[in-house]
């Protein structure tokens, strides 16, 4: 086993562990898990190379890289639509925009959405595990600077002054903005992965 | 009287006197077991762990025998995959090693599709072609009779199911010095200093090198009648985990 399975595997790991040690302060939400205990929901990273399968249970969640059967729904995403889909408000939009896609039994990803959604998990962190810290540092700061933002502003300011310092300020990033840019990534992870393939052809046909 | 000897640690003791002290070993450590496994290993165990889950491709419906299973960290995963048709039996020679395993279980509200055996390795009590899989975790070293153990496995698995081994085995040499202050040196006043058990720690890592290395081993299984038998070096081969098939 390579040194990469290793940490992929201790990052799995640690991903399940925290997940659960959250579940645990939330029986609620651990609740409606359980009613999830014979599903098995598949999160496939596109660019990444990572497909995680979820198997909730009574007392949490197992996390796993690999399973041998059909998961009953799997989830395709990028990194960067997990977040939005994670940072924002109204995940259903995001859901249906066609940055995600599913395969399998809707409901049970819709239901397991739901109870993520709920949980206060650090996406971030796990994001950073499979793409590397700065990448998933600089999206996650974009969505919280935003998020958080919004958040603040329309309690305290109201909505002028946000539309003053988005539009007129330029001091944030608007949810457009943040959607182009995150969409900008993945469309040049796509580029540099289509280069990389054309130069490892090139380099065969010399060979 | 049989006057064949075998090793305890890097003693050679009488062939028949390596189960009890074993036992004694292991219910003296019983209670402490994780924590033991945590020191010697830093925590990699779990990772060790979790390949081995991974890789053992487990399905729902499927019948998993897990020896030497401890505290049941295996069993508890394999629970879940195998889902409400499926069956896993935990087995331990160890008394108070199998009380443990089935409270932590009863405590994680495991029912229902475990079972629980106090089983010797060599002579497995269970059916011919039984189970889709078998693994042994940090387990085969301590047992007296290693060939009897792999024929007593192969017996109950299936045709076409799969034996695991995750063992301690030979790291590279690059790492060996390290590797031998720790567990030598390091791990013995480990165990002193979190279990008062000095002894005990000692035997674990003299018995990690008294243990097959991952060729020997593989041959083990090829001789015993295992088939496309393979091993895979985790953490620079201080642990090797060997796969081989019933054909």
């Amino acid at each position: 086993m390579s040194i990469r399975a290793e940490i992929s595997m201790a990052a799995t790991g640690a991903l399940e562990g925290a997940m659960n040690r959250l579940l645990l302060q939330d029986p609620e939400t651990l609740a409606e898990l359980a009613r999830l205990e014979d599903r098995v929901v598949g999160l496939q990273l596109t660019g990444v190379g990572v497909i995680l399968y979820f198997l909730p249970h009574t007392r949490g969640m197992s996390v796993m890289t690999q399973y041998a059967a059909e998961p009953d729904v799997l989830i395709i995403a990028t990194p960067a639509a997990l977040l939005r889909l994670k940072l924002s408000d109204q995940p259903q939009p995001t859901l249906f925009s066609g940055d995600i896609k599913m395969h399998g039994d809707i409901e049970t990803a819709q239901r397991f959405q739901q109870i993520l959604g709920k949980l206060d998990v650090d996406m971030e962190e796990i994001l950073s595990q499979y793409i590397g810290d700065i990448a998933a540092h600089r999206l996650g700061n974009i969505g919280r600077g935003l998020t958080g933002w919004f958040k603040q502003a329309s309690l305290t300011l109201g909505k002028n002054l946000s539309e003053y310092v988005q539009y007129e300020g330029r001091d944030v990033a608007t949810a457009t903005e943040l959607d182009d840019f995150t969409r900008a990534v993945d469309t040049l992870r796509d580029d540099s992965e289509r280069l990389t393939a054309r130069i490892n052809l090139l380099k065969s046909r010399l060979t | 009287m049989n006057d064949k000897t075998t090793h305890f640690g890097f003693k050679d003791i009488p062939w028949e006197e390596k189960q009890g002290k074993v036992a004694e070993v292991f219910h003296s450590v019983a209670g402490k077991y994780d924590l033991m496994n945590d020191l010697m290993s830093m925590g990699i165990h779990r990772v060790w762990k979790r390949y081995t889950i991974e890789l053992a491709a487990v399905k729902p419906g499927m019948r998993i025998l897990d020896l030497a299973g401890g505290t049941g960290d295996l069993a508890a995963k394999f629970s879940r995959l195998v889902g409400k048709d499926g069956q896993v039996v935990l087995a331990d020679i160890n008394g108070s090693m199998l009380q443990v395993g089935r409270s932590r279980m009863a405590d994680r509200g495991l029912a229902g599709n475990l079972d629980y055996a106090q089983a010797n390795a060599e002579c497995l009590p269970f059916p011919d072609n039984y189970f889709d899989r078998i693994t042994i975790a940090f387990g085969l070293r301590n047992v007296t009779d290693k060939d009897a153990a792999l024929r007593s496995m192969r017996r109950v698995l299936k045709p076409g199911g799969q034996v695991m081994v995750l063992e301690f085995s030979k790291p590279a040499k690059a790492i060996s010095p390290l590797y031998d202050t720790y567990s030598f040196k390091l791990l013995p006043m480990l165990g002193k200093l979190f279990a008062n058990d000095s002894a005990s720690y000692q035997y674990l890592a003299e018995s990690i090198r008294m243990h097959p290395d991952q060729a020997t081993l593989q041959g083990m299984m090829d001789e015993v009648g295992f088939v496309n038998t393979d091993y895979i070096n985790l953490s620079a081969g201080i642990v090797a985990l060997h796969r081989g098939y019933k054909a």
